[in-house]
């Protein structure tokens, strides 16, 4: 028994560069799930008016940066 | 495009957002009332109601013209809209546009009534519905009025047609189908909907529309003096009236006004009420429902803006646009002062 | 006209009954002449009345379904109005008022309860509910103004035939007969004396003859009787 909780204690459940790379991999799903809406939203808004295209693409992207932010953590680690 | 799949308000909601801007604003409305139909006319030939306005431009002129431009435009608008929603959101928006669908099947069923050509009849449609041209062209196509009976077999229409036909043929009067149309329409408002923290605000407005309509009729019944049976027009699924207590209500009108007075409407309507007890017009009172409708749509846009609200707030802005250009064309050619058209429309 | 009528007494006393006749027969035309105008007025006043009724409400009728086409659309107004086929009746019947037929029209389902108008009520408007009201309203003035105007035109006729001839009676027929009664009498007194003066100069002329007879039998005649020459 005590030797099992030390066990655990001693070293963490998954390596490092793996839990960068589960943040990585949640971030760009979370970006994924926002641009969803964002995307819709702004086709939605282009079909509409032609001149919000490049509004509509920077909008979308925009969720991108959560991805770039999370691949920092890549890094650090 | 059906209510399969997921609920994609986002999408419609920009769409909507961008036609909702190119709506007239007071300013625009302001130019109209001094125009006379023919300016009106060239007016919309410059707004976003020039394809309808050149379509129809050889066949109509004058009023006529602007009248089913409007209707046309508000058709397309709508259709539109059904068009990208999907899943929840198509079931929302479909519930209240079902009213053209009432709507149409009434002139439709009028048209064969009074022997009217088929393209006069067509020309009064307004396609803005669930039902497609395909099914609405099968309709037309009806030549009695069972067969359009027949053909509304499974749609919402249906349950309480029938009966309502063996009472037409009976009494030789429309009255119990339109009635049962529009009994349809409105009970199908509320009928099974899922309410969640944003659409509560539109089940409200639902309601609204409903106790409304109920408020409304009862006090025509009253004033009437007609020996007709309340309950027989009572609408369910409002909030305001119980059916037994709208059958009392209807044969005093002072304690119908003094229980809207009560109710939660009361605030907003107590202006509307007033003039109701000291002028015999109720043309004031239903304008003041109407505007107090047009309130509570107002209200809808803004709370929840990724939900089924701001698209309502469209539509509802929409038909008030639609009417406040008629009223203003129709006034103009019937010799209304300019003040006097004001009165009449409702600006958001 | 008067040198057409034989100068005899039977035509005198023909004359004399048709004078009778007429002035009679004017009397009584120009009571119901009278009559008739005093009528008329009653029914002018009442026909005025039902006039101004009836633009009135042409008027109100006219602005309500101006304002339902505005606020509801033509095509909503114009759907309710499809909706009914049932048309009011209209029956005719007819009245006396001093030898004048006027016609009295019924009217049946004009006015029509909220049930009865064939528009459903749950899907339109008080402003539809007025505009019919008006039109129903209209439609009893016009029903109305038709029964108070026809009846005054017919009374207008009688006066005028009654007037025409009351006229005739009292400008041409009367003064006629008297002109021949005049001349009847005229004449008659003119062949009396004609006759008198006849008669007198046979007489004279009898005398003479005599005299002249008694003259050549000689003087033992007795001398002869003086006839009175007078006359």
């Amino acid at each position: 028994m005590l030797e099992n909780i030390a066990l655990q204690s001693s070293g963490p459940a998954i390596s490092p560069s793996a839990a960068a790379a589960l943040a990585v991999g949640l971030a760009a799903f979370g970006a994924g799930y926002a641009e969803r809406g964002i995307g819709a939203a702004a086709m939605g808004a282009i079909a509409e008016d032609n001149d919000l295209f490049v509004n509509g693409l920077i909008l979308t992207v925009l969720p991108e940066t959560l991805v770039i932010l999370a691949l920092v953590v890549v890094f650090i680690v | 495009m059906s209510t399969a799949g997921g609920s994609n308000p986002e999408y419609v909601n920009a769409r909507v957002r961008a036609r909702s801007a190119a709506l007239f604003d007071e300013e625009e409305y302001r130019k109209l009332v001094r125009m006379g139909p023919a300016e009106i006319a060239r007016f919309m030939e410059e707004s976003e109601y020039e394809e309808e306005i050149n379509a129809l431009g050889s066949r109509f002129s004058g009023v006529d013209l602007i009248e089913f431009a409007l209707n046309r435009n508000l058709a397309k608008q709508f259709n539109d809209i059904l068009k990208w929603a999907d899943g929840r959101l198509y079931d929302l928006i479909a519930r209240y546009l079902r009213k053209f669908d009432a709507w149409n099947v009434k002139t439709i069923v009028r048209g064969i009534y009074s022997e009217a050509d088929k393209e006069s009849v067509d020309a009064d449609l307004i396609r803005a519905g669930e039902f497609d041209d395909r099914f609405l062209d099968r309709l037309l196509d009806a030549t009695t009025i069972e067969e359009v009976v027949e053909r509304l077999d499974g749609t919402m229409f249906d349950a309480g047609l029938e009966q309502a036909y063996e009472d037409y043929e009976d009494s030789g009067v429309l009255v119990p189908i339109e009635n049962a149309l529009d009994r349809a329409y409105y009970e199908n408002l509320l009928d099974g909907l899922v309410v969640d923290e944003a659409t509560e605000q539109y089940r409200e407005y639902l309601e609204a529309e409903i106790d409304f309509r109920n408020a409304r009729n009862a006090l025509r019944l009253a004033r009437s003096g007609a020996d007709i049976d309340p309950a027989d027009y009572y609408i369910e699924g409002g909030s305001l009236f119980s059916a037994t207590e709208l059958v009392t209500l209807a044969q005093n009108p002072d304690e119908l006004v003094a229980k809207i007075r009560d109710s939660k409407y009361g605030d907003e309507l107590s202006n509307a009420l007033d003039e109701l007890e000291s002028a015999s017009s109720l043309i004031g009172f239903e304008r003041a429902l109407e505007s107090a409708l047009l309130e509570y749509a107002d209200g809808l846009g803004y709370v929840f803006p990724l939900s089924v609200s701001p698209v309502v707030s469209y539509i509802l802005a929409k038909e008030q646009e639609v009417d406040n250009i008629r009223a203003i064309a129709r006034g103009r050619e019937a010799g209304l002062s300019e003040d006097e058209i004001e009165q009449e429309l409702v600006i958001q | 006209m008067a040198e057409d009528v034989k100068p005899t007494r039977k035509n005198l006393m023909a004359i004399e009954d048709r004078i009778e006749l007429s002035e009679r027969g004017h009397d009584t035309l120009e009571q119901k002449r009278d009559g008739l105008i005093m009528e008329f007025m009653d029914i002018l006043d009442q026909a005025q009345d039902v006039r101004s009724q009836l633009n009135q409400d042409y008027e109100t009728a006219q602005s309500k379904i101006n304002m339902a086409r505005a606020m509801e659309g033509d095509v909503a107004v114009r759907g309710a109005a499809a909706a009914l086929k049932e048309h009011p009746e209209i029956t005719t019947q007819s009245k006396n008022i001093m030898g004048v037929v006027v016609p009295q029209i019924e009217s049946s389902r004009v006015k029509k309860s909220l049930d009865q108008r064939g528009y459903g009520l749950l899907g339109s408007s008080a402003r539809i509910d007025e505009a019919a009201d008006a039109y129903e309203e209209l439609l009893e003035s016009i029903i109305l103004a038709a029964e108070v105007e026809t009846a005054m035109k017919k009374m207008l006729e009688e006066i005028e035939t009654t007037k025409r001839r009351v006229n005739a009676l009292e400008f041409k027929l009367l003064p006629d007969l008297y002109e021949n009664k005049e001349y009847i009498e005229q004449k008659l007194e003119e062949q009396e004396r004609e006759e008198i003066f006849r008669l007198k100069k046979i007489k004279a002329k009898k005398e003479e003859e005599e005299k002249a007879a008694r003259e050549e039998e000689g003087p033992e005649t007795t001398p002869p009787e003086t006839v009175p020459a007078d006359d």
